[in-house]
């Protein structure tokens, strides 16, 4: 490997995510370093008191993050310690006293509240400790100026891990909108699935009862009443069956709908596309369907996203289209992908709106977009209301067009 | 059909219920079916031409529920000198409705699937105004939908108007027992408990027993 290789190699290690995935090792590691040089200073131009300042000192580089408060309280011991160590004057030192600019920056970017405001207080006397210490021996005058300029650095760093704190509880903030916007449509979504369910539940039992009363009160009635002349049995046991067989339809249409909204069981897929299109014809609504071009097999997700596109578009041309005239809906297989197209009259005299929200166009349009194609919705201007969804083949094996064919109109 | 047999008229929304009951009714020598209605309003005109002595009453109907309907008979009927007993017929045990329409002055309620043994019986017992049908269940249905007092009422409050025999029948009536059972319990003859219930009831500004029921219910005198 050449030192040219090395170089690249290196570079292109340092990415983002590289560098926030191993920080605590390259914090370890600058910490580490840090403390042998500071070592080497300390014990030449201090005393044992220097020494043990510096340790604490160079412990809050390993705390500033994790533990705000812990690493100020040490940052102030290590401080006072150097103070007593009565080695004054020495400038180097100076350099022994940086880490307490980590120790600012952490205690403003990851404390409490507390520890903040306690960092903030703690500037004036960390500069005062520091002018003191390093430069004992000068003229008032000048350290009072030297006083000044370590505070304004000190503050700085305080300053610098507000902005950091600030940012990260607005990101945080935002994040927390998300999930929460996220978790009230699915609350909204399961309150109205149990409103829905309850409400078939109620009106099954509901036919249940009053037809069973019904039987009940028939059946008592022929029998009480199987004395009499003419016995009124025939009748009654006509009003019965005719009752319970009305009660089981009006149950099974229930039942019924119950399963449509809840769609247990797999997936529906393009072999399903036939009953949904012959559901949709039996509701009354005409379409048109034409298949161009050979058709190809498609994996389940595009699948999917075919069927509940259709669905989608022709309930809305059931709701709000003009039932006057016939639903168009046309797959081209002839390019890349499949575009799927649903054309639907207006009724005269409505307009699309311009954002059609309730017409499910956003859910069509998500669909779409999962399948990794898209879909676009017209304007209606021309009377027509079109919505044309391109889905790509995710498999291009080929297979008979049978298997997926259009149920001629 | 006896000369002195009991008049009863239907009203429920389901034609072939009130068929069925109606052949069950008049398979009874004593009870005859005198009007039909399908909903509240039919229910109040059908009664002042027909004047049953009983109505069967559902509860949920068009137009005007059972509740309503109650109510309007009772308020028809206080000038009159004879008032409809009226019995709810409801879907559940316990039904909310049932409870309003005994406010309302309904005598009782009956299941619309009760045995229909119970049911005639029901309708005799209610005519009679012997005593309460089902009256654990009504108290059950009160404790479900009615308000009872906190503490246990002081009889002397609510009762003072009544002598001690009154009282003593009063709290037997309350508990559902019927006319023959307290006659026996205080060693007097049906008659006489007859008169001291309607005393009670004047007294109380009650309606019927079941609202006795009712009022030593809530007042919690039992």
């Amino acid at each position: 490997m050449t030192p040219a290789d090395a170089v690249t190699k290196v570079r292109d290690w340092l990415t983002r995510d590289n560098l926030e995935a191993n920080r605590h090792v390259i914090e370890a590691v600058a910490a580490g370093g840090w403390f042998t040089v500071g070592l080497f200073a300390a014990a030449t131009m201090g005393g044992v008191l220097a020494i043990v300042a510096h340790i604490l000192l160079s412990v809050t580089l390993v705390l500033y993050r994790s533990q705000p408060l812990l690493s100020l309280t040490v940052g102030a011991v290590g401080t006072l310690a150097m103070l007593g160590s009565g080695f004054f004057g020495a400038g180097g030192l100076l350099f022994i006293f940086l880490p307490l600019l980590v120790v600012f920056f952490g205690a403003a970017a990851y404390g409490q509240p507390v520890t903040r405001w306690l960092g903030l207080v703690g500037t004036p006397i960390a500069a005062l400790a520091i002018v003191v210490s390093v430069f004992a021996n000068i003229q008032q005058g000048i350290g009072i100026v030297l006083f000044w300029f370590v505070l304004v650095v000190l503050v700085l760093a305080w300053v610098a891990g507000l902005l950091v704190q600030v940012n990260r509880a607005r990101r945080a903030a935002q994040t927390g909108e998300i999930r929460a916007t996220v978790k009230l449509g699915e609350v909204k979504q399961e309150v109205s699935l149990e409103q829905e369910r309850n409400r078939v539940a109620r009106d099954v039992h509901d036919i249940v009862a009053h037809s069973l009363a019904v039987v009940i009160a028939q059946a008592d009635g022929a029998r009480y009443g199987a004395k009499n002349v003419p016995a009124p049995v025939v009748e009654a046991l006509e009003n019965i069956a005719m009752t319970a067989r009305g009660a089981l339809t009006d149950v099974r249409v229930l039942l019924g709908e119950l399963r449509h909204n809840q769609e247990a069981g797999p997936q529906p897929g393009m072999n399903d596309l036939d009953a949904l299109v012959r559901g949709f014809r039996d509701s009354g609504l005409e379409v048109e369907w034409n298949s161009y071009g050979k058709a190809v097999e498609l994996t389940d997700a595009p699948a999917l996203a075919v069927y509940r596109i259709v669905q989608e578009g022709l309930t809305n041309a059931l709701r709000h289209g003009d039932r006057g005239q016939p639903v168009e809906l046309v797959f081209d297989w002839g390019g890349a992908s499949l575009a799927v197209i649903v054309t639907n009259g207006i009724p005269r005299g409505t307009t699309v709106p311009a954002n059609p929200a309730g017409h499910g166009i956003p859910g069509m349009r998500e669909r779409a977009t999962l399948a990794g194609g898209e879909l676009e919705a017209s304007d209606g201007t021309n009377g027509r209301f079109r919505v044309r969804a391109t889905i790509p083949f995710a498999s291009s094996a080929s297979v008979s067009p049978a298997s997926v064919g259009p149920v001629p109109a | 059909m006896t000369a002195g047999g009991i008049r009863v008229a239907l009203v429920d929304d389901q034609p072939l219920f009130r068929g069925g009951l109606r052949m069950l009714i008049d398979s009874q020598d004593d009870l005859t079916v005198v009007g039909e209605a399908g909903d509240g309003i039919e229910a109040r005109t059908m009664v002042r031409e027909a004047q049953p002595d009983v109505v069967l009453m559902d509860i949920r109907m068009p137009v005007a529920d059972g509740i309503q309907a109650t109510e309007w008979i009772v308020t028809d009927a206080a000038s009159a000198k004879v008032a409809p007993r009226i019995l709810v017929l409801t879907t559940f045990d316990l039904d909310e409705n049932a409870a309003k329409a005994i406010r309302a002055g309904a005598s009782g309620f009956v299941l619309k699937d009760a045995e229909p043994e119970f049911l005639l019986a029901a309708i005799r017992t209610v005519h009679a105004g012997t005593a309460v049908i089902a009256p654990a269940a009504t108290t059950e249905l009160f404790q479900h939908f009615g308000e009872r007092a906190p503490q246990p009422g002081d009889p002397d409050e609510h009762l003072a108007d009544l002598s001690a025999r009154e009282r003593e029948i009063f709290l037997l009536a309350a508990r559902g027992l019927s006319n023959s059972e307290i006659a026996k319990a205080e060693f007097v003859s049906e008659a006489t408990v007859k008169t001291h219930i309607s005393r009670v009831l004047a007294k109380l500004g009650l309606r019927d027993r079941v609202q006795l029921v009712v009022y030593a219910f809530e007042r919690r005198l039992v």
